[in-house]
């Protein structure tokens, strides 16, 4: 029935090679005692043209694994193990100076929380148009004219007259916008989104999903998306992974897993969903809570909140498993979705 | 027990320079609040919608008094905020306690989680065994790892120093809390978990929530009464129930027809035009100002008119 494969060869099935390929990462925090492991052999593809997903717990290692990707992560951190491969060069192996060449210019980022990004003391206009003078050789005039732009086409107002606001002086989800601005100004080839959207309404939300959907038709932009919004992730990812305690617990296409969880974590997530309709007493919650980083089971890491629990379960850790075609899921017991 | 509503605003203005001349003086503004006016009573759970940049957060700002009005007033438990001297501040600020939407901007970097959550905590009454308890059960409460304690906030993902923020407004036994996006960055199980605990509270300790969200259904299941803001004012108030099922301003509609067809349980609401909403609201004046809807005096709507109508229709 199931076939071990290993993780790096889930990708999107499309036959080229991936854009990105992030190979069995390990991202460790150094700890008096000891060093753990916030991601914990992580391993998934981003092709070309691709919108990749990444859902999962709050503090699960989604952000330690984008940022590092750009090796942005904490001092306290470092990369100890694995690859992750850029159009086929190992971005791990490479040095400062090569590494700054590529962000902002090739791979772009989205920071979780803008003002940790955006320098309050320049105006946003300064900052966009400096990301423009560093890759590309254009008049000052001519930079601002692209930044406005941008802005515009990101829902800003009067996007003109705002380039000379300063960080402080705009709203949550407007210096949201002014990231993903400076983060898609250059026209990037892989953009890394951070919860890009957690403080727009629906409709300038769509208005940005739209946009990212219309540079991937164009240019061919690739695209991991970090978020919580699964509604997000249904609309606009073709695929998705799933993460819990440092791990990727289930991937795949994301019709396949919004149609077909197979995950109980993924199950307990979906049916954790408030809805539109009526006003529930109280929302579903998975029972429990997630282990601590130092005190991570051996077993299945979900055990201890898991309705599919059998005795193995605790006993040993389950690998990353292909159950049907471009569709992995870790886990001993997995069993049909019932709402 | 009075019957005065906990918090009472009127005609709420708040004007920012966004750009200046030579000579450091001001040329442009935005009206960010623009003659707001809206009451919470006690116990109740007013929920803030809007459009990003529509005003929600200074609003909110305003009310807790972190920044002056241009103009307005605002009422609080019986006392005039924007009149109060130090003392009745000190007291009003304890009272009433805010999240705020950006929480990397909000704690201090220099100080450990349990420094965080403990700091406004009333002094009288307890031990500092006590108090050492209390910050570990709220921590726990949120659902933080148990050395968060001794983190700074740095040491955090984003979702966790959210739930940081939640701890150290409910450290204090406010009456009134503030929530600016406060499960914006958690995972749907998480976000049900502290939903479900600001619920809890509520029912337990009769709190008062303004609770400011984008997410129309998280305000579904939140909100008592809704409040809809578009470019600093206030387009639509009224009861959760009547706004979700009979929502007359266009853009209250858009909100409620654009949800990400995943979430939405049943079908959107079907969009009026704008004879139909004149017919709905009785006799519009096209004023802009809030009038009922017919036969739910409770719901007010705002009408600019057939070409504001128009402009709002056209952004779907
Ligand atoms: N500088 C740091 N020092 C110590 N621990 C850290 C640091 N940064 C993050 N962590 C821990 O590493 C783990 C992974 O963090 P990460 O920021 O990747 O989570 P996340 O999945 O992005 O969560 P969220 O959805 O809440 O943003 C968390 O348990 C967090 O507490
Ligand atoms: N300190 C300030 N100086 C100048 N303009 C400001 C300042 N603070 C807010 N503004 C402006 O006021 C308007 C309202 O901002 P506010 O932060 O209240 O919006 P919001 O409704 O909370 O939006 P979001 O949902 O994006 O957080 C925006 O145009 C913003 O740029
Ligand atoms: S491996 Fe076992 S405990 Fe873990 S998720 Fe699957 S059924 Fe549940
Ligand atoms: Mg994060
Ligand atoms: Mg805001």
């Amino acid at each position: 029935m199931t076939a071990m494969v290993p993780t790096a060869d889930i990708d999107s099935g499309s036959g080229t090679a991936p854009l990105l390929q992030v190979r069995d990462l390990v991202t460790s925090i150094k700890g008096r005692k000891s060093d753990v492991a916030a991601v914990d052999h992580v391993s998934f593809s981003v092709s070309r043209g691709e919108i990749f997903g990444v859902v999962g717990e709050s503090g699960c290692g989604k952000s330690m694994t984008a940022l590092s990707i750009l090796r942005l992560i904490p001092v306290n951190a470092a990369i100890t193990g694995g690859a992750i491969l850029f159009d086929g060069v190992d971005l791990t192996t490479l040095n400062e100076r090569a590494m700054r060449s590529i962000r902002g210019n090739r791979i772009s980022m989205v920071f979780q929380e803008p003002m940790t990004a955006l320098d309050p003391s320049f105006t946003v206009g300064t900052q966009i148009t400096e990301v423009i003078h560093a890759h590309s050789n254009v008049s000052k005039a001519e930079a601002r004219e692209r930044a406005a732009q941008m802005l515009d086409r990101l829902g800003i107002t009067n996007a003109a007259s705002r380039l000379d606001s300063y960080p402080h002086q705009f709203s949550g989800g407007m210096r949201q916008r002014v990231m993903m601005a400076l983060a898609l100004v250059m026209n990037p080839q892989l953009l890394i989104a951070d919860e890009p959207t957690t403080a727009l309404d629906v409709t300038i939300q769509a208005q940005i999903l739209d946009l990212i959907a219309e540079l991937r038709r164009d240019m061919g932009l690739s695209v991991l998306l970090i978020t919580h919004n699964l509604g997000v992730v249904h609309e606009i990812a073709d695929r998705v992974a799933v993460m819990y305690a440092g791990e990727v617990v289930e991937i795949g296409p994301v019709q396949q897993i919004f149609a077909n969880p197979q995950h109980p974590y993924t199950q307990g997530l979906l049916r954790s969903m408030p809805y539109l309709t009526d006003r529930q007493d109280r929302l579903y919650v998975i029972p429990g809570r997630v282990p601590e980083l130092r005190a991570m089971p051996s077993g299945c890491r979900f055990a201890a909140r898991c309705r599919n629990r059998i005795p193995i379960c605790t006993q040993r850790h389950p690998q990353l498993v292909e159950n049907e075609p471009r569709h992995a899921l870790r886990c001993f017991n997995p069993t049909p979705y019932v709402d | 027990m009075s019957t005065e509503p906990l918090l009472t605003v009127n005609n709420l203005v708040k004007r920012f320079p966004v750009a200046t001349d030579f000579f450091g003086r001001s040329t442009a503004f935005v009206s960010a609040v623009d003659d707001v006016s809206l009451q919470v009573q006690r116990g109740e759970t007013l929920a803030l919608v809007g459009e990003s940049g529509s005003g929600k957060s200074t609003l909110a700002r305003l009310v807790l008094r972190l920044i002056e009005p241009t103009s307005g007033s605002v009422r609080f438990d019986g006392q005039d905020v924007l009149g109060s001297n130090k003392g009745q501040m000190q007291e009003f600020r304890r009272k009433a306690q805010i999240i705020f939407q950006d929480p990397f901007e909000s704690l201090d970097p220099r100080m450990k989680g349990e420094v965080i959550v403990a700091e406004g905590m009333p002094d009288s009454g307890r031990s500092k065994s006590e108090r050492k308890a209390r910050v570990a059960e709220l921590l726990d409460l949120v659902q933080l790892p148990a050395d968060a304690a001794r983190r700074f906030p740095h040491e955090f993902s984003g979702g966790q120093r959210q739930r940081l923020s939640i701890a150290r407004a409910l450290a204090v036994d406010p009456i009134f809390v503030v929530a600016d996006e406060p499960v914006s960055a958690l995972d749907v199980s998480m976000q049900s978990q502290i939903l479900n605990l600001m619920r809890d509270l509520q029912d337990r300790l009769g709190l008062t929530y303004l609770f400011i969200s984008h997410d129309m259904s998280v305000i579904r299941h939140m909100a008592d009464r809704v409040a809809v803001m578009y470019l600093g004012q206030i387009v639509e108030i009224g009861p959760a129930v009547e706004v979700f099922s009979n929502p007359v301003h266009p853009y209250t509609q858009t909100l409620l027809s654009a949800v990400p067809s995943l979430i939405v349980g049943g079908t959107p609401p079907t969009l009026l035009d704008y004879e139909a909403a004149r017919a709905a609201i009785g006799a519009c004046t096209g004023s802009g100002s809030l009038q009922a809807v017919s036969g739910q005096p409770d719901h007010m709507v705002a009408c600019f008119g057939e070409d504001a109508w128009v402009r709002h229709r056209g952004r779907m």
